[in-house]
């Protein structure tokens, strides 16, 4: 099964580097990200059975499969964007024409490292990959000539690198520990799950602190956030998107699989679990503070990204059934939203040629459309009832309540004051300016993923089918958290 | 055939209300009124329905159960109508009808199709959202339909969001209620701890230290949707700033909701309640009552005005609720359901003559298109159905008798001065206090009414617009009449009315029978009425009113509000201090040329300026600062908090292990 | 054959040799100088993991051996050293947070603190002495790479930082435990692109401010130029 996935995108990275015209490339790279997409999807809605390759190094199990299936509808929209909205790049000559070649291979390379993470069944095969994701994500981004940009890349880089050999560092030791203990030296995850009770717990600590720190940097925890609110504001708005929703779900969904396997070994389980609620906790602290007083749109989404990164940080640290099964349901929803958000930001770019709130307004009756993108993923992720942030969010907070009741008043404090920072902004946003400047046409491209995004994010809110509640089931018992 | 029991009929009633709400989005572009025309029908029927269902189970006390768990199995959509909830959805259908009658020419001068569609959605939503936060049996769903109520209040709010005026109250509204929504879901969340579930039903016993925290949570939460002081702030910014249909649905309806939701978990979940509640209800009670009727008197900004008179009125609502604990705990059962029935009872009356009310302003500010009253006046003239509305809610609100805000005060006043059966001096003391206080505050609400009323309807037109007035369409006529009719109906009647509660509750009130007295003076009335118009000459004389002969007298010479009320002024200007504010621009960031300055004298705004900006100026600059650290254009701090941080984790992992 | 206290002598000189490599790298102000240096350091890596061999006999060791040599000892400066070339630095000698001197100090700290936080833990693992004081030194050329990252100004000094983190870990792997080849390879490639990477945008970084707002009149100009079109 896998075998398709990575097929598929050698393919369409084989024949987007042929020279072709930007329309055949854009095409070919719709129904890459599509197939994947429906494969995935496919996968997901069967309950297929782990499927395993490469002696074993590559596998996909439910959760792989969601990750998949999340990323390839985000990178399928964000394709569907990038049609117009490279065109308007290419005219403002912030995109260099003959980048747009270059963009697509990076664009399909990217989606491609991102299956292979998420199909690794190793956990050096993820590292790997997951380096790959950020080398890629941040040639994404040097696609607008900008220093600006580069400058965001280079903190992409540097600050993610970094923190990712600390991750080595610990990716040994947990190899060293598996010798040690059984012979057999092994970093596979199937087999890690097995071992990892008898971890003698003081090294199996230090190994997850290790391995935190380098994910903790790809999903933008605070303190090795920095990179991220520089990196997605500068990045063209698709690619915002997919950073914001996929990319950065490579280290949560790493940090997601170290936690469960520290499951069976109380000890670790325990400092783990306290190490993540409090990373999350200052995470959201940080992010929501940042918000308050920033006047760039893509900076105000990113931070709310941030934010949300320490919310699904805390939900995974407080370790309950639950709280993992809502953590699982928000990291789809939190990704469709960001692009939600992230191409409505694109739209307000093509208008107003800036993303800063000086010079955007009017929006209402400039690009209505935009203005509604925006307003809709505001009220979802400050867990407006029957959108999809509302259920997850007061689930674990009842969680979170269950250990402390004062972290719960600093967290859902916390909360008051990202969901005020998101009105302070689209209040300003959307009061009339100086002068009307004329309405600019979208075109379908990017109105199509904008609505389309819409209508999924107002179902999944008002609607929770069984067969999603079942697939969390699913994906927790793959874990060990059986329900 | 098919049998219809109630709870169909409600299920059925809230789906047309939310039919009536989605069908204005289906026809968002539709410049014809008839859209909106349609929805408000439709919403009124349901109404209609509503009000005949909750008076029948207020009626036979019959408790309504359903669910929603097969369209939304997460969300725990649990719902029971007892009869607390059922006065509650009574009152809301009763207001509602009458707004959504208002609301079929009101929107009439305002020039945007989409947006007035969008409006007639979120008013029908806003109402759907408050029947079902009364009828919530889960905490869940409580806090769904909470958050739904808030959210779209907050859209109906920024109605005008071109105005900045308008944004700035909006926003403000938007962060009260979500602090409000912040100590309501800590306040839940203890609960769930305790009894493992978020089911709305009396909780089993529990520790006193946590049920106390519960309790304050709550009350900060619900206080701050209720506008109690010090939490009031957002009402006389809101409410001017909202289109008037919706003030009357926030101060009438919205601000109630919150109320129900204190009585319900006071009375219906928590296991005990403590007398030191009681008095924290009172007092916090006592302080709004007094402090909104005060600064009410000084505003001549009639929307504003009214709100400040919510404050006060949500004060004396509270001062029932308060009394009601404290009896409890002294084991007083018949003294607490004298309180509540009298605070229930005041809920319901503030409810329509504060509707009333707005209606009515909004009728005369939308002629005036001026908020000031001191820019209105000789408006009886000109809007005469209009002012006999208004003068009706005027009275209510005064508390005067036959009116049904006279009743609800009397019972309170009643219930306060049996003080006496309370075997603690200092409670006495501060029940006697609070009794003075409130005798003072309804006298000065009267005071304030005498006021409002006497500018805005009186004498000469003091501005073009008020000179050229016309009376309000009769949709603008009729949803106030209907509340009016009920404004005097509750207060004829009330000896009836309660003559019928009082054997339920094993209580008898001590109302006196208005009845024949009122239809005494009514005959009277009349006789008199048809007698001078008999006796009348038939040539009026005209004639213009001495002026300490002066000749030409215009309305500068006309009492002014100020005026009026300068002598009560007078006697409190220690609580009105005046603050001389001197701001100055500059055209740079570095303060050097300068481009504007603004001196203001007004009264020192207590809480706004101590409480309310201080904490979100400290918010705003936490706020640079910490974005400052983290937007510098060079790599190295960055890497340097990255090393910092790692070598933290590597120490602390060391001290642990 | 060769005795094993001659062998652990030998190891134990190669660390030495290896930390100063490091306190060169932290304190040197010429950029060639730099590059000479971690050039060096990483044939003393090669050297120890050879040692390793001779002592241990396991094949993955000449792998590291090999790829090493390959990638690290003469790919990577040879590379840097072009670029240097284009982008014309000579010299790195702004500091940041931290003064040469007090680098050499903080690193002999760390060392300290690595020893007593790591030493008790892994001992925990049936290992001796010498190879736990190895990891050790490992895991603090990490952090002296790091700091060479946030205390030098240039991109490229950064990147040499980067590397020299890179190196510590390949210690620190040596000496406790063998990775699979492929992971290694794959490892390595990944190293190469980010090395690459950040070594082309630097071209970018560099780029003089004149030639930046060459580029943003140029960004202006369009936009005037759509507005008339309007």
């Amino acid at each position: 099964m896998i075998s398709y996935f990575i097929l598929a995108s050698l393919a369409a990275i084989f024949l987007v580097s042929l020279p072709r015209s930007n329309l055949i490339m854009n095409v070919i790279t719709q129904l890459h990200t599509l197939i994947i997409a429906l494969l995935a999807g496919y996968l997901l809605y069967t309950d297929t059975a782990t499927a395993y390759l490469w002696d074993s190094n590559l596998f996909i199990d439910s959760l792989s499969a969601y990750m998949i299936f999340i990323s390839g509808i985000i990178f399928w929209l964000a394709t569907v964007f990038a049609k117009g909205y490279n065109e308007s790049l290419i005219n403002t000559g912030e995109l260099n024409p003959k980048n747009v070649r270059f963009f697509y291979i990076a664009f399909n390379g990217l989606l491609l490292s991102l299956i292979l993470a998420f199909s690794s069944n190793n956990l050096a095969l993820l590292w790997i990959f997951a380096e790959l994701t950020t080398i890629l994500s941040a040639l994404l981004i040097v696609v607008l000539n900008a220093k600006e940009n580069i400058i965001a890349a280079m903190k992409y880089i540097f600050i993610t690198s970094i923190a990712m050999v600390f991750s080595f560092i610990g990716m040994i030791l947990l190899f060293s520990l598996t010798k040690y203990g059984y012979g057999e030296a092994t970093l596979r995850w199937d087999l890690l799950m097995q071992y990892a009770e008898d971890f003698p717990p003081e090294l199996f600590i230090v190994s997850f602190v290790l391995l935190f720190i380098g994910f903790a940097a790809k999903s933008g925890l605070v303190p090795f956030h920095i990179w991220l609110p520089a990196a997605h504001s500068k990045a063209p708005s698709n690619v915002s998107a997919i950073l914001s929703s996929s990319v950065i779900s490579v280290g949560i969904y790493a940090i997601i699989r170290l936690f469960s396997l520290t499951r069976p070994n109380p000890e670790t389980h325990d400092f783990a679990s306290a190490l993540l609620i409090a990373f999350g906790i200052i995470t959201i602290g940080i992010a929501a503070f940042s918000m308050v007083t920033r006047t760039n749109l893509k900076k105000l989404i990113a931070f709310s990204s941030v934010e949300g990164m320490g919310l699904l940080v805390l939900a995974i640290g407080l370790g309950t059934e639950t709280a993992l099964f809502w953590a699982l349901f928000l990291l789809g929803a939190h990704g469709l939203v960001k692009a939600l958000m992230f191409l409505s930001a694109g739209i307000i770019h093509w208008q107003y040629h800036s993303d800063r709130a000086d010079s955007i307004h009017s929006l209402f009756l400039l690009q209505p459309l935009a203005a509604v993108g925006l307003i809709m993923g505001g009220l979802a992720i400050i867990g407006t009832p029957f959108l999809p942030f509302f259920v997850p969010k007061i689930m674990i907070l009842s969680q979170l309540g269950l250990r402390s009741i004062p972290l719960l008043f600093l967290v859902v404090l916390l909360f008051a004051i990202v969901a005020s920072a998101f009105v302070i902004f689209l209040l300003r946003i959307i009061s009339p300016g100086d002068d009307l400047p004329a309405k600019r046409k979208i075109p379908f491209s990017m109105r199509l993923p904008v609505v389309i995004l819409f209508v999924i994010v107002l179902l999944l809110g008002l609607f929770f089918p069984d067969k999603i509640s079942e697939i969390m089931q699913h994906m927790l018992e793959q874990l060990g958290w059986s329900m | 055939m098919i049998n219809i029991t109630l709870d169909m009929l409600f299920i059925l009633a809230t789906f047309l209300l939310l039919l009536a709400a989605l069908y204005t989005l289906l026809f968002l572009t539709k410049k014809s009124k008839i859209v909106r025309g349609v929805s408000l029908s439709v919403a009124l029927l349901a109404n209609a329905i509503l009000i005949l269902i909750s008076s029948s189970i207020v009626y036979s006390g019959t408790a309504l159960e359903f669910n929603f768990n097969q369209i939304f199995p997460m969300m725990g959509m649990d719902f029971l109508i007892d009869r607390l909830a059922a006065f509650f959805i009574l009152a809301v259908s009763i207001i509602a009808a009458a707004v959504t009658v208002y609301s079929f020419h009101y929107l009439d001068h305002y020039p945007q199709t989409r947006r007035k569609n969008i409006h007639i959605f979120l008013m029908n939503l806003f109402v759907l959202s408050m029947v079902y936060v009364v009828a919530s049996r889960n905490m869940i769903s409580f806090l769904i339909f909470w958050e739904l109520m808030s959210v779209s209040s907050f859209f109906l709010v920024c109605f005008e969001f071109e105005k900045a005026e308008t944004r700035k109250a909006g926003l403000f509204y938007f962060i009260m209620t979500q602090l409000s929504t912040v100590f309501l879901i800590c306040a839940f969340v203890i609960l769930y701890n305790e009894t493992g579930s978020f089911e709305l039903a009396r909780a089993s016993e529990m520790s006193s230290g946590l049920l106390s925290m519960a309790f304050i949570s709550l009350f900060i939460g619900f206080g701050i949707k209720a506008g109690i002081i010090p939490f009031h702030k957002w009402l006389p910014y809101a409410h001017p700033a909202a289109p008037s249909n919706i003030s009357a649905l926030m101060s009438g309806l919205m601000i109630k909701v919150a109320l129900y939701g204190l009585i319900r978990f006071l009375l219906y979940i928590f296991p005990a309640t403590y007398l030191w509640w009681g008095i924290l209800i009172l007092i916090a009670g006592t302080v709004s009552a007094f402090l909104g009727v005060i600064y009410a008197l000084k505003e001549h900004d009639l929307k504003r005005l009214l709100a400040y008179h919510s404050i006060e009125n949500v004060g004396i609502i509270l001062m029932g609720i308060g009394m009601c604990v404290i009896f409890t705990s002294y084991g007083l059962t018949a003294l607490a359901m004298i309180s509540l029935v009298a605070a229930l009872f005041h809920t319901l009356n503030h409810g329509l003559f504060k509707s009333l009310l707005f209606l009515t302003a909004g009728s005369v500010i939308s002629e005036t298109r001026t908020r000031n009253i001191e820019e209105m006046g000789g408006l009886v003239k000109r809007m005469p159905k209009t002012a006999v509305l208004f003068f009706i809610g005027a009275v209510s609100i005064s508390a005067l008798p036959p009116f049904n805000g006279f009743v609800s005060e009397f019972l309170l006043f009643h219930s306060l001065f049996q003080s006496s059966l309370i075997p603690d001096p200092i409670v006495q003391l501060i029940m006697l206090v609070c009794l003075t206080v409130l005798a003072l505050t309804s006298a000065l609400a009267a005071a304030c009414f005498v006021k409002a009323f006497g500018t805005v309807f009186l004498a000469a037109p003091r501005s073009e617009h008020a000179a050229q007035a016309k009376e309000a369409s009769w949709s603008m006529v009729a949803g106030p009449s209907l509340l009016a009719a009920l404004c005097i109906g509750l207060g004829v009647f009330s000896f009836q009315i309660f003559s019928w509660i009082g054997p339920r509750i094993g209580y008898s009130f001590p109302l006196p029978d208005m009845l024949p007295a009122v239809s005494v003076g009514a005959v009277l009335l009349l006789m008199i009425v048809i007698g001078f118009r008999l006796t009348d000459s038939r040539k009026p004389r005209v004639s213009e009113t001495w002026g300490c002969g002066i000749n030409s007298q215009n309305s500068k010479m006309e009492y002014t509000a100020s005026g009026f009320s300068q002598p009560i002024i007078n006697i409190f200007s220690f609580i009105y201090q005046p603050q001389k504010i001197n701001k100055r621009y500059f055209m740079d960031i570095q303060e050097t040329v300068f481009r504007e300055g603004k001196v203001e004298i007004r009264m020192v705004r207590f809480f706004e300026d101590y409480v309310y900006l201080p904490i979100a100026r400290t918010v705003q600059r936490i706020s640079r600062w910490l974005y400052s650290q983290q937007n510098e254009v060079t790599l190295d701090p960055f890497i340097f908090y990255e090393f910092l941080a790692i070598l933290g984790l590597i120490l602390l992992v060391g001290v642990i292990v | 054959m060769i005795s094993d206290s001659l062998l652990e002598g030998a190891l134990k000189a190669l660390l030495v040799l290896i930390v100063i490599s490091a306190l060169l790298l932290l304190t040197r102000k010429n950029v060639l100088s730099l590059f000479r240096s971690y050039a060096l350091q990483s044939l003393l890596l090669a050297f120890i993991a050879v040692v390793l061999y001779v002592q241990e006999r396991k094949i993955e060791l000449l792998f590291t051996v090999v790829l090493t040599v390959i990638s690290k000892v003469i790919l990577i400066p040879f590379f840097l050293g072009r670029v240097q070339q284009k982008i014309s630095i000579k010299r790195d000698a702004e500091f940041r947070y931290i003064k040469p001197v007090a680098a050499v100090i903080l690193s002999t700290a760390i060392i300290v603190i690595i020893y007593a936080v790591f030493a008790p833990l892994l001992r925990i693992l049936p290992v001796t002495e010498i190879f736990i004081l190895g990891s050790v030194i490992g895991i603090s050329m990490t952090f002296m790479g790091l700091i060479v990252c946030y205390s030098r100004k240039r991109v490229i000094t950064k990147v040499i930082g980067y590397l020299t983190m890179e190196n510590g870990v390949v210690l620190f792997g040596i000496f406790l435990i063998e990775l699979p080849f492929l992971i290694e390879m794959f490892v390595i490639m990944d190293i190469l692109m980010v090395v690459m990477i950040t070594a082309i945008m630097s071209f970018g970084m560099n780029a003089s401010v004149e030639e930046f707002h060459v580029h943003l009149k140029s960004l202006r100009q369009w936009f005037k130029e759509e507005d008339a079109s309007k």
